[in-house]
């Protein structure tokens, strides 16, 4: 275990450990698949980059990994490598902390399949209108996968777990709209 | 259509309003402008040489992909107004992707407005090209209004190597190729406003403020719309299948004129209630009225017993009835011809999964000739618990229900259980037949029409309304909602309501004004009515092909609609 470990239970903790100075991060809850990632950032991780802060979830959390409540208080916060002071995280950098994120989208990617408007920012312009600029989040995504004949079977996306699973060649292939048996 | 005061000239308006609509559309017809925002030599500017194809004359890759983007632009630049030009940042880039799957494309609205000048609904968010119409300016001219991006990689080593990007506009696209038409109109629709921006699965509003599009989801179990619902109200409708309804007037109004009726499995008294039944590419197509029985479970005699997939052993009890068989082991053709072979009228083919939604069943078999549908693994168990107390259903196509929408005749939102954020609610029920181009699932029988989407603009503000469903209940007038299918080939069902019981009188006429078949003529309660037109004249002599009326009238209201039949 990490010595920035904190002292709760191995199940409730969500850690975000900084890998370099511009925050890279990971999350796991799951304590089966933390061990390697632990090993992984102890191997990696700037000394006072980053460390991880991790509380008791106030309320029990569907199995979304979008529906991580940004800001919620102690759940999640992150370093600023800077200073040392804790801060709340960018949800990119919830996103990233999401299982298999990293492995198979990009950051644009990661940042256009974003569904929450966490930490943008309204412009009031003269004329009395408000702006929010989406900043690349709230894309919808087509996503085709092949079946055992290759033909393609397409969906509409922009959710980063239905994504990360149509992107998984783990996944089984997809059947037919109308199967044959 | 409401009925209103009868004038001769009332049969052609259906025809003059949209021949004016295409005028005036088209005097304020958008620009969208494709920004190619691709570095020399790749993406839209990828010089490999290739042969003009399916109606596109580009002769390198890149000129034939931004031919495409700009085909997607004119069909909704046709269509939409605006003095503003909308402008469509757009990239090829390799994006994520292995053989067998990968991330085609993405678009969306690049920034959102609320409170602009002229703005429809105060405190309610639009996309930025909405709200550059409907303000008159550009609100942020620094800004494109969308941005997209599409995978480069498609087709090459490592990134669905099998398949293809298509770039005809004939959706010509075979077997394992991709229609870059369909999915770059299917995502431009996205960017232009056919999008909510709630997050689904907290049921939270953008800033606590909801947008335009979410004003118009109505909430089938609480009645309310999404602006009016809390967030636990809202994400509870997100995954309530089947009862979240869009509920804006135009779409309502061409549902019936877009969408064919709905395939169902009803459950006879004793017990009632319908079930939504996957329809079969074999055998005969359901038809109304449609197929009575008693059912019956299939028994072959070999574990599992109830899968048809060797001859049936209760025959017997089969000749006469509706079968009753599940999913598995053999194809579907198999378990409906041993059905039939047992004597069955019909055949209901339970899943052996559990999914929100009956999916159909493909199979070639021409010696097939019982109707077969395919019903949810749930709504297996339930016909299965029911039949020892005797079951009787009826499998036909429902007159009163439109495929895709509620009885009510709203188009029915996509909301599975659980949520998939972003496919949810943003896109029309996969229910829907034919297919919609905004299903959450392209599918390959899409064409370059937009269909109801260029109604759902019309409800959010982007058109002037042309169309408009009063309540027959509310407005206390009669209303003819149209005919479906339209075009049709050999029938057409023709709905109608009256908010209280009158004398009605339905009718058919030719283009010159003469009768072709009076369909309805007596008093009638109030309520909704559904007759069907075969396609006869008085004389019962098939009528040819070519544009007729409806005409109801009631009291002294009349009403007209414009049918097609095409043999």
């Amino acid at each position: 275990m990490s010595p920035l470990r904190s002292p709760v239970p191995r199940s409730f903790l969500i850690g975000l450990l900084a890998a370099t100075a511009v925050g890279m991060v990971t999350l796991t809850s799951d304590p089966a698949a933390a061990a390697p990632r632990r090993a992984k950032a102890r191997r990696h991780a700037a000394p006072v980059a980053a460390k991880t802060v991790a509380a008791r979830p106030a309320v029990a959390q569907p199995a979304s990994p979008l529906v991580l409540p940004l800001g919620a208080a102690g759940m999640i916060v992150a370093i600023e490598p800077e200073t040392g002071a804790l801060v709340r995280p960018t949800p990119e950098q919830v996103l990233q902390l999401l299982p298999g994120q990293t492995s198979l989208l990009t950051p644009a990617e990661r940042t256009g399949l974003m569904r929450t408007s966490e930490g943008l920012s309204e412009t009031r312009l003269k004329d009395g209108s408000v702006m929010l600029d989406l900043q690349g989040r709230f894309q919808e995504f087509e996503i085709v996968r092949l079946d055992a004949q290759g033909r393609p079977h397409f969906s509409s996306t922009s959710d980063a777990a239905t994504a990360r699973r149509l992107l998984d060649p783990a996944t089984p292939a997809p059947t037919p709209n109308a199967e044959e048996k | 259509m409401a009925a209103r005061p009868s004038t001769e000239l009332r049969r052609l308006l259906p025809a003059l309003a949209l021949a004016c609509l295409c005028l005036a559309v088209s005097a304020q017809a958008a620009t969208i402008t494709i920004v190619n925002n691709d570095s020399p030599g790749e993406g839209f500017n990828d010089p490999t040489v290739v042969a003009p194809v399916g109606g596109n004359p580009g002769t390198t890759v890149g000129q034939q992909r931004l031919n495409v983007f700009q085909q997607a632009a004119s069909i909704w630049g046709a269509i939409l107004p605006s003095a503003v030009e909308i402008r469509v940042n757009a990239q090829f880039n390799p994006l994520s992707c292995s053989a067998t799957t990968g991330v085609l494309g993405s678009c969306g609205a690049t920034s959102i407005f609320r409170d602009f000048p002229n703005a429809p609904f105060a405190s309610t968010w639009y996309v930025k090209a909405e709200a550059d119409k409907l303000a008159g300016s550009d609100l942020n001219p620094s800004s494109a209004d969308i941005s997209a991006q599409f995978n480069s990689n498609v087709g090459t080593t490592g990134c669905l190597e099998t398949s293809s990007w298509y770039y005809g506009f004939d959706h010509n696209e075979g077997a394992s190729g991709i229609d870059l038409l369909a999915v770059v109109i299917h995502e431009l629709t996205h960017g232009l406003g056919f999008i909510c921006y709630v997050n689904l699965s907290t049921g939270a509003l953008t800033g606590g403020l909801p947008d335009i599009y979410s004003r118009f989801l109505l909430d089938g179990a609480t009645g309310l719309h999404w602006n009016q619902e809390s967030n636990a109200q809202r994400a509870a409708s997100a995954i309530n299948t089947y009862n979240l309804f869009w509920d804006g007037d135009a779409t309502k109004f061409m549902a019936p004129l877009t969408l064919n009726h709905r395939p169902v499995l009803t459950l006879n008294a004793p017990v009632a209630g319908v079930m939504n039944v996957g329809t079969a590419s074999f055998g005969p197509p359901l038809a109304y009225p449609g197929v009575t029985g008693n059912v019956v479970l299939a028994d072959d005699g070999t574990a599992p017993t109830s899968d048809a997939c060797t001859a049936l052993v209760n025959g017997g009890a089969m000749a006469g009835n509706i079968a009753l068989v599940d999913r598995g082991t053999c194809a579907f053709t198999i378990k409906v011809k041993n059905a039939q072979n047992a004597g069955a009228i019909a055949c209901v083919v339970a899943d052996n999964a559990a999914s929100s939604q009956p999916a159909g069943m493909s199979g070639t078999d021409p010696t097939i000739t019982i109707p077969s549908v395919r019903v949810t693994k749930a709504d297996g168990d339930t016909l299965k618990a029911r039949i020892a107390r005797g079951l009787n259903v009826t499998l036909q196509i429902d007159p009163a229900l439109l495929a895709g929408a509620d009885a009510a005749g709203r188009v029915i939102m996509y909301s599975p259980n659980p949520v998939e954020s972003g496919s949810s609610v943003s896109h029309w029920d996969p229910m829907a037949n034919p297919n919609l181009s905004m299903e959450p699932f392209i599918n390959s029988d899409l064409t370059s029409s937009v269909d109801l989407s260029r109604y759902l603009f019309e409800d959010i503000g982007w058109l002037p309304r042309t169309t408009g469903v009063t309540p027959a209940a509310s407005s206390g007038v009669a209303m003819l909602r149209g005919n479906a299918p339209n075009p049709f080939a050999h029938s057409t069902s023709i709905r109608f309501d009256l908010p209280r019981e009158a004398d009605a009188e339905l009718a058919v006429f030719d283009i010159s004004g003469r009768l072709v078949r009076r369909l309805v003529n007596g008093h009638l309660p109030a309520g909704s009515h559904v007759t069907v037109w075969d396609g006869t004249d008085e004389a019962g002599r098939q009528v040819q092909s070519g544009a007729y009326f409806t005409r109801l009238k009631v009291g002294e209201t009349v009403g007209s609609r414009t049918l097609v039949m095409v043999h």
